[in-house]
This record gives C-alpha cells, sequence and structure tokens, in this order.
C-alpha cells in the first residue's frame, strides 16, 4: 500500500511516520506540508491512502480532498475542531483525533485496508466540506484545478457560473475555469443576497448586474457590466427582483 | 417627557387616578356654591382635566429640582411659586369658562364659583399642585432606586465576564492540546526535546496562573511568559516560527496588567502565522518614546485567511484590562494591512513617583 502524509506540523508528521514502521505492506511515498503539496503529490504518486490534516494553512483538509480525482483513500487527522468532527459523525469517517495511540492508529487503518475509506464510496468531498462548514457561513472562495496547479478565486471576483454538463464554468474577471462540480452544489454554498440563481444553468454575481432587460413577451435576460448577456427563467427573476 | 405619557396605559392610569379629584370638586362646588350634581359634574370635570395637566407639567420642575441636592428652601420656594402660578391660571380658566359649562346645562344662571369662592378654589389648587409635585418625587426616586439596581448587576456581569476571560487566557485549552501532541511526537525518538518541552510548558502554565493571580507584573515577566509561549508552538511550527524580540532595557521594570502581551502573541501565531505557507516573523519592540512605552506586536498575515472574530474579542478584552489598570492613560492601537498585522500598546511611562 503506497502512503502519503499530509501535516503542515512536523512533529504529527514524525508521529505517523513512527506508527507506520512496523507496518511490512505500507510504503510512504511521498510528505507534504500544505494542501498544495499535497494535490500536487497524488497526482504524481498515486497513493492508495493519505492521512490528511485538516487543519492546515491556505487550502484545508476537505478542500484538499474536494480537489483530488480521483480520490484515494483517507484517513483524516485532526486537533479538537468541532464542526469538522461534526462532519465526521454525520458522514461516518473514521478520523484521528490528536494525540492518537498507536492502536487508534492502527484500527483506522485497518479500516482503510479491509474495505476501503467510506469517503471515495459514499461521501463526496462538497458533502463533508457542506457540513463542517461553521453555520451560517458562506462559501468565501472557490479552489479550481489546473493542471498540476490550483486557483484560489475569492467569491468577490467571480462574474458567473454556467452550468456545463460535469462540469461548472467559473467566469471571473474575464477568465474561464472548469471545476467539477454541479451548478445545484455550489448555489448551496454560496451566498443567496449575493449570488442569485438566475437559470437554471446560471449563477450570477449580483454586483456584476447592469441591467435586466425585457426582450420577448415573456423572456428576460441580464445584461452584465463587461456587456455579457445571460437569460434569465421566470423564477429566476422572481429571485431576481426580490432581492433588488 | 415625562415618563406618564410614556405609554398609552399610564397616561390612562394616571387620568383615572385624577377621579376623586373631580369627586372632591364636584362636592365642593354642590356643598359651597349649592349646585345639583349635573351641573357641579358638568364643571369639575373639565376643571379637573385642566388640572391634570398642570400637573403633568409639575414634572419637569420635580426632575430639574432632584430631591437630596437642592436646597430645601430652594425647593419649597420654586414649588410653592409654581403652585401659585398654575393655581391661578387654574382659577382663571374657571372664571373663563364656566359661564360656558354651565349654561349649556341648564337655563337657570348660575353664579360664577371660581368668582365667588376664588380664594377657595385657589388654596385647593395650590394644594393639589404640591401633592402632585410630591408624587412626582416619589416617581423620581423610585425609578432612581431601580436604575442603580440595574446598574450594580450590570457591574457585576461585567466583572464575572473579565474574571472568566482572564482565566480562559491563563489556560488555553486548544495550546494544551497542541502542546500535549508536539511532546506526544517528540517523545519517540527525540526524547531530550519532549522533556524540555514538558519543563517549559509547566513553566508558563505556572507563570501564567500566577501572573493572573496578581494584580499586576512587570513588562520584563510579561515578556518572558510570551516568549515561553513561544517556545512551546515553536515545536510544531519548526521554522515557520521566528521570533526577535527588540527590548529597550528602561522598559524592563515597567508595571502592567498581567496576561497583557501573551494574548496579542497567541493572536499573531493563531491568526497570523499559522495561515502563512511559509510562516513568517513575530516581532516584539519596546521602546520609550517620552513620557510613554511603546510595544508593538508585529506579524504577517495571509491576506486571502479567513478573518476571525476570537481575534477581535481578545483584543477587546486587553483594551479593556488597560482602560481600567491605567484609567484611561493607556492605548491600544491595531494596525492592519493586507499582509501584516500590528498591535501598538502605549503605556503612561511611570515618572519616578509610585504608580
Amino acid at each position: 500500500m503506497r502512503v502519503i502524509l499530509v501535516d503542515d506540523e512536523a512533529p504529527a508528521r514524525t508521529i505517523l511516520r513512527e506508527y507506520l514502521q512496523g507496518e511490512k505492506e505500507i510504503r510512504i511515498v511521498a510528505e507534504c506540508e500544505n494542501g498544495f503539496e499535497a494535490v500536487k503529490a497524488v497526482a504524481e504518486h498515486r497513493p492508495d491512502l493519505l492521512f490528511l490534516d485538516v487543519q492546515m494553512p491556505k487550502l484545508n483538509g476537505f478542500e484538499v480532498l474536494e480537489l483530488l480525482d480521483p480520490q484515494p483513500a483517507v484517513v483524516f487527522t485532526t486537533a479538537y475542531d468541532q464542526y469538522a468532527l461534526k462532519a465526521f459523525e454525520v458522514h461516518a469517517i473514521d478520523y484521528l483525533l490528536k494525540p492518537f495511540s498507536r492502536e487508534r492508529f492502527q484500527e483506522a487503518l485497518r479500516k482503510v485496508q479491509e474495505k476501503g475509506s467510506p469517503v471515495t464510496k459514499r461521501t463526496s468531498a462538497r458533502d463533508l466540506l457542506e457540513t463542517a462548514r461553521v453555520p451560517d457561513s458562506f462559501l468565501d472562495r472557490i479552489l479550481v484545478k489546473a493542471g498540476s496547479s490550483i486557483h484560489v478565486l475569492p467569491v468577490d471576483r467571480l462574474d458567473y457560473l454556467e452550468a456545463k454538463d460535469d462540469y461548472v464554468a467559473i467566469h471571473a474577471e474575464g477568465e474561464v475555469h472548469l471545476k467539477k462540480e454541479t451548478l445545484g452544489a455550489l448555489a448551496k454554498q454560496l451566498n443567496p443576497r449575493r449570488f442569485v440563481r438566475i437559470h437554471r444553468s446560471y449563477i450570477l454575481h449580483l454586483d456584476c448586474l447592469a441591467e435586466v432587460q425585457l426582450y420577448a413577451k415573456d423572456s428576460r435576460l441580464v445584461i452584465l457590466v463587461d456587456g455579457t448577456k445571460l437569460p434569465v427563467s421566470r423564477s429566476g427573476y422572481a429571485r431576481l427582483k426580490e432581492l433588488l | 417627557m415625562p415618563p406618564i405619557l410614556a405609554r398609552p396605559q399610564r397616561l390612562l392610569f394616571y387620568l383615572g387616578a385624577w377621579l376623586p379629584v373631580a369627586g372632591l370638586l364636584t362636592t365642593l362646588l354642590m356643598g359651597i356654591a349649592h349646585f345639583e350634581v349635573r351641573a357641579a359634574l358638568s364643571l369639575a370635570l373639565p376643571q379637573t382635566l385642566l388640572f391634570a395637566f398642570l400637573g403633568l407639567m409639575a414634572w419637569y420642575p420635580a426632575r430639574a429640582l432632584p430631591y437630596p441636592q437642592t436646597a430645601l428652601w430652594t425647593l419649597l420656594g420654586s414649588h410653592l411659586l409654581a403652585a401659585v402660578v398654575s393655581s391661578s391660571l387654574w382659577v382663571a380658566c374657571g372664571r373663563l369658562w364656566a359661564p360656558r359649562f354651565l349654561s349649556s346645562i341648564e337655563e337657570g344662571l348660575h353664579p360664577n364659583p371660581f368668582d365667588n369662592h376664588q380664594t377657595l378654589f385657589f388654596t385647593v389648587g395650590v394644594l393639589l399642585y404640591l401633592l402632585a409635585v410630591t408624587l412626582h418625587y416619589l416617581f423620581l426616586s423610585v425609578e432612581q432606586t431601580s436604575q442603580a439596581k440595574r446598574r450594580a448587576l450590570e457591574m457585576q456581569i461585567g466583572a464575572r465576564d473579565a474574571e472568566l476571560k482572564l482565566l480562559r487566557a491563563q489556560v488555553n485549552p486548544h495550546f494544551l492540546f497542541n502542546s500535549l501532541n508536539a511532546i506526544h511526537a517528540l517523545v519517540g525518538n527525540q526524547p531530550e526535546q519532549a522533556r524540555a518541552m514538558c519543563l517549559k510548558l509547566g513553566e508558563f502554565l505556572r507563570s501564567s496562573l500566577q501572573a493572573g493571580n496578581s494584580g499586576n507584573t512587570d513588562l520584563q515577566e510579561e515578556i518572558s511568559l510570551a516568549l515561553a509561549y513561544l517556545e512551546v508552538e515553536k515545536v510544531r511550527f519548526g521554522s515557520r516560527l521566528q521570533v526577535r524580540v527588540d527590548l529597550e532595557e528602561a522598559c524592563e521594570k515597567v508595571r502592567v496588567p498581567p496576561l497583557l502581551l501573551q494574548p496579542l502573541v497567541e493572536n499573531a501565531v493563531l491568526h497570523g502565522i499559522s495561515h502563512c505557507l511559509d510562516g513568517g516573523e513575530i516581532r516584539l519592540r519596546c521602546r520609550r518614546q517620552g513620557e510613554m512605552l511603546h510595544l508593538q506586536v508585529s506579524n504577517p498575515r495571509d491576506p486571502e485567511a479567513p478573518r476571525s472574530r476570537g481575534q477581535g474579542l481578545g483584543l477587546e478584552n486587553v483594551r479593556r484590562r488597560l482602560d481600567s489598570f491605567f484609567q484611561g492613560q493607556a492605548e491600544l492601537q491595531v494596525k492592519p494591512t493586507p499582509k501584516a498585522f500590528e498591535v501598538a500598546l502605549l503605556l503612561p511611562f511611570p515618572t519616578g513617583r509610585t504608580s
């Protein structure tokens, strides 16, 4: 089994290394200090298992998981974080609460070796992120993977989002980024007062709205500040009216 | 505005309370001026209403001349004057409109009681006015008592709150978790380091508890405490946490409230360094500038990191304790920039006299 350790704290990685020393079938192929390194390393080494710390700078464990495609089996490690713990409980994910004993560690390892991590089988990373989110808070940035690099898009810079089959095309400041995600899932996590679902296939960032036009008997469209025109459905228009 | 008018129910109650006075007036009119009931009532009611209004106005002088503070003579004199004026007004009004009220009830001519029995009604008016004034004073004193009680309660809650915050500053559970974890990690193949860390942690906790129990400490101690905290954090951050201390000797002996610096330094780690991919340097600077001591804690931060509320609360706590310790002479300034954060404390420098 090929394993990658991801934790920003050296002592935490040391522990994992120590605990894994006895395991004959396991080989550590990489150690990563942050989420960006982790995404690169997973793409490069294609590990079977990831030990993933949740609390890391810039990119937390859940966000890393979201960017991994395909996803290896994952065991999360965390110092106390009530929201992360809630997500784990809700989705029946196994996790290791720091500091953890060798026995506890081995227990988690066995579970993975026997049936593979539940994360990849039943729960998507997006669901995890959703449950782990601090209540009453909304997404303040969207992460997009492009090849081996990761783009962090603050939601303030978004213009609009468009559904494209399995992907969502995120239009931000003239650029387009593709993210493997459903529009509905993103709509749920964006602040509905600033990001309006104007159409089955479009979410508009309200700040970019220039005007709303009626172009046929019952059809409307919105014109953005940069001139782009997007269709508006009836329910979308109702939502728009409410906010304006 | 008189509190009576604050709520409609109160106004109705107030007016209701004047009904006995209407009754008194009616009796007077019947007894002395020999009126029939209807006539007496038709005059007494509007007159009472007028007096109720005048009585309401008595609230203003009552409030302007609070009882224990104002000299008794001033009090009596002012209210007596007001009573005379009000009663005169009242009687004058009575004289003016009594004929109109009376003629609307009966054909027969009634002599105007306010003309014939001026003195009587005037005296009654003065007494009633003084009664109204007394009632106002009563009301004011009741209100004062309840306000004082509320303020005392608020202060108690405030003190308890500060106590709790101080306790929490002394033993932060997250910090303990992290430290235990780091020690746990070191024990395996770096036992000497693990031991050293246990000692550092113990030292920090002991000093922290001590500082919390005393009313004040000197800046030198505070800096040691902050450094001890940072030593423990360095184990888990490794080279990502750098510390630089720049301390003028003159600053060491200044007395400050306990646990002033450690929360600021903790903030710098939790909200600054921990979000930076490559970490950074926390800088502690202290120098004397004229009459004031400038203490600065600065750290880098990630502009994209989420701003957490905890930081604001911690700063508020420090600010409040500074205010109370230095009686408003100290200042806490926050200088945020997108990529860095600086907290500056300006403390009065002791000028030789015991503080």
